[in-house]
């Protein structure tokens, strides 16, 4: 016993004076002990390749208020977009058939207005970006979309979405005054940035796009981001 | 001596291994440990305000919608939200003590709420002293406007407000929030702020 004390002790000096690699037995994590500064640092193992706890892979010395940068697994790109849809006066859900990995996402099911990520998934969107584009000469027309994001009940319905958290907006308008048709105003909201600023969503989120304006055609809205 | 003691940590690994095991490192509170079922190794990082920006995140929400400018400025009764659920209402919201507020964008817009053109500007308000009032710093500024005396024509503007780690803006939790407005004194219009407590 004396001799394992001896050993643990004796190996954790070696380890800080001369740097020191240790696997772990089950699987290809690693960590390694910095020579010259003596901090840990990790590179983490994923069985699935996709995680939801935030692993760290750090440098060192980590001064004060850098973060920890997240190693994340795979990446398959989302999408929650309405190529045409109308707009009304009074705020309602845009129905969409949302996308992941450029194909539809779940083949058969009729668009809806509320989504959540998978079971064990989270979903980062990146931006969003929506444009009007007049149906008629006469008037120019507004469009909102707001992003809405509730928890999910325990009911199979989830949240009302028409009354859930607005988190991000994007809102456009054609300038035409006469003989506009297909005159187009568009704009695009930035809603994450680089790692660790972005918005995850988990799959106790549900999430819709709801939209008010003028009552017109030939609106679209494009939220996308990624499934991890 | 060397060979020795790299044959004592050849042991200790072998032990680590075994039995799961915490190392410290001798730089830091960076600490390593072995997972005595998986083997597995995990760190938990060293922060030297035990704060980690990824580690635990409650998303944040200020929002009013359709509401009424004016020509005077004014604070904006806003609507926070928590992970997705809406609080108490109010025009100054304390950061969580010991927490820190990343603000990632705003958005604003105006909606014709009539045949005639309109405008606001929305400015984001920090105080370090007590609540927020209008003449408090400006943290941000977005405003809109609308080109055409029309019914819902609409103006719009997005202001990324931090760019990414670590060119960010973040509050501290002695520091309050709020948003004033000014503009056209008219309804339709929306602003939210977004971003997240560590």
């Amino acid at each position: 016993m004396r001799s394992v004390k001896v050993s643990v002790l004796a190996a954790i000096v070696w380890m800080a004076t001369a740097g020191f690699i240790l696997w772990s037995s089950s699987t290809a994590q690693f960590a390694v002990v910095d020579p010259t500064s003596k901090a840990l640092r990790t590179t983490p193992y994923e069985s699935t390749g996709n995680t939801l706890a935030p692993w760290f892979d750090f440098t060192s010395p980590r001064p004060a208020q850098l973060p920890a940068v997240p190693t994340f697994g795979v990446y398959t790109p989302i999408r929650l977009f309405s190529d045409a849809f109308s707009s009304s006066t009074a705020e309602a859900g845009i129905s969409i058939l949302p996308e992941r990995n450029y194909k539809q996402m779940y083949p058969g099911v009729n668009a809806s207005v509320a989504h959540s990520p998978p079971p064990g998934r989270q979903w980062i969107f990146v931006g969003l970006a929506c444009s009007a584009r007049q149906a008629a000469a006469t008037v120019p027309h507004g469009l909102i979309v707001r992003v809405r994001v509730g928890r999910q009940v325990l009911s199979s319905g989830g949240t009302p979405l028409a009354a859930s958290v607005v988190a991000a907006d994007c809102a456009t308008s054609t300038r035409m005054t006469v003989s506009g048709v297909n005159a187009v105003g568009g704009s695009s909201t930035r809603w994450s940035r680089t790692s660790p600023m972005h918005i995850e969503l988990s799959d106790e989120m549900v999430i819709g796009l709801f939209q008010l304006g003028t009552a017109s055609a030939n609106n679209t809205v494009n939220l996308w981001g990624y499934e991890r | 001596m060397i060979r020795r003691a790299g044959h004592l940590g050849l042991l200790a690994v072998l032990f680590l291994s075994l039995t799961g095991a915490e190392l410290q490192s001798g730089a830091s509170a960076d600490k390593l440990t072995i997972d005595p079922v998986s083997k597995a190794a995990r760190v938990t990082p060293y922060a030297s305000d035990a704060k980690d920006a990824t580690a635990t995140k409650v998303f944040k929400v200020y929002s009013a919608l359709n509401f009424t400018a004016a020509t005077t400025e004014a604070l904006v009764t806003l609507t926070p939200a928590a992970d997705w659920v809406d609080g108490s209402t109010g025009t100054s919201f304390t950061i969580t003590a010991g927490k820190r507020l990343v603000i990632i964008g705003m958005s604003c817009v105006t909606k014709n709420a009539g045949a005639a053109v309109q405008g606001v500007i929305t400015r984001i308000r920090v105080s370090g002293t007590g609540a927020v009032t209008t003449a408090s710093s400006t943290l941000a500024v977005c405003g809109a406007g609308t080109y055409s005396a029309i019914a819902n024509v609409v103006g719009s503007l997005a202001v990324p407000v931090s760019a990414g780690w670590p060119t960010h803006i973040e509050l501290s939790g002695t520091n309050q929030i709020g948003i004033s407005q000014i503009g056209t004194a008219t309804a339709g219009n929306d602003v939210v702020v977004w971003g997240y407590e560590y």
